[in-house]
């Protein structure tokens, strides 16, 4: 059945759930047509096909049994992105052209709807997740920032934990993926550094690190912004940080997530930050100190709200509709 | 099996330890 009405591009992956839903049945309230594309179904269950001339270029593309045009697509929402995900009887020899050429032509799709109304624009996503650009830019802003020293300098490791008093935490800039198959990733979360770590820091010339001086807690913050519209969530650090320092392990007991109220300056900081990316949405995590200096930590310009709005009962998916339909 | 890097140390206590909705709990 072909889709007749403006429709609402929806990126993501067979295994998302609650916001997908959440966006999609907002849309649908405002009268708007949401069509949901699973990224890893193509090429196997999704079909695309587009057609060049030299009067005009169109792209069409069928999923359980719904298709739509690109020039029927008003606004898309990018969600996730995941690998197109091959079938066992694929000879293996040939699975990797197989995902390069599919990549390709999803690609050439995204860039057949760049009228459409992104949130957000694929290459702002892309300049947006690099952390140390993050950091560079919140403190541009007046956003406090972490002492953070990145290397592949073992001396330079020793010398900043000596600098930071041992207390450092360490982290990487990427994810690392565990299995392309299971299309699923993987993070090393946020982890102490402790003394004896570093005499074994001439490894790092295999690969530099990012080392932060560690923040002492208060609350930490999940800010949710989207289109100047801030949504906040909080943690006691005292339920889980006496033996974590990162609560998004899983595993960790995180206790019950808290409404919070940034302050008016740390808003304004907030949407300049934004501005600077231009990005209309972004999901930021700060730390609250015992002294109430609020001091910014990243921002994932594709994060995770659902437990805000399932727990808080912020109308997140309301605001992205909003913004999509703007 | 390889050098590893710096950041494997990290992993590993990930993994000795660490594959957000309390109400679902």
């Amino acid at each position: 059945m072909h889709l007749s009405r403006d429709v609402v591009l929806l990126i993501t992956h067979s295994g998302d759930f609650f916001t997908i839903d959440r966006v999609a049945e907002a849309l649908s309230k405002k009268g708007a047509q949401p069509f949901r594309l699973d990224t890893d179904k193509f090429p196997l269950e999704v079909q695309l096909t587009a057609h060049f001339d030299n009067s005009k270029s169109y792209h069409t593309i069928q999923y359980n049994n719904y298709s739509i045009s690109t020039e029927q697509v008003q606004a898309v929402w990018m969600r996730r992105i995941w690998e197109p995900q091959l079938s066992q009887e694929l000879a293996p020899k040939f699975r990797e052209a197989c995902v390069r050429e599919s990549k390709a032509t999803l690609d050439g799709f995204w860039d057949s709807l760049k009228e459409a109304r992104w949130v957000d624009d694929l290459e702002r996503i892309d300049y947006a997740s690099n952390k140390l650009r993050q950091l560079r830019i919140a403190s541009e802003v007046g956003f406090v920032i972490p002492q953070t020293l990145v290397t592949n300098k073992a001396e330079a490791a020793r010398e900043f934990f000596q600098q930071v008093n041992g207390k450092m935490v360490s982290k990487l800039l990427t994810a690392l993926s565990r299995s392309m198959e299971a299309n699923s990733s993987f993070f090393l979360y946020t982890s102490t550094v402790k003394e004896e770590d570093l005499q074994d820091a001439e490894s790092l010339r295999y690969c530099p690190m990012v080392f932060q001086e560690q923040i002492p807690k208060q609350q930490e913050l999940r800010v949710v912004y989207v289109n100047g519209n801030v949504f906040v969530g909080a943690l006691n650090a005292d339920v889980y940080a006496a033996a974590k320092v990162d609560w998004r392990k899983p595993g960790v007991e995180v206790g019950a997530w808290q409404h919070h109220q940034l302050p008016d300056e740390v808003v304004r900081r907030l949407q300049a930050f934004m501005g600077k990316f231009g990005l209309s949405f972004g999901s930021l995590d700060f730390i609250l100190t015992p002294s109430g200096e609020y001091v910014f930590l990243e921002v994932n310009p594709v994060g995770e709200w659902g437990m805000l709005e399932k727990d808080l009962k912020l109308p997140i998916a309301n605001a992205i509709a909003d913004a999509l339909l703007s | 099996v390889g050098v590893v890097p710096f950041f494997a140390r990290f992993l590993e206590e990930q993994a000795t330890e660490t594959t957000k909705f309390p109400s679902d709990l």
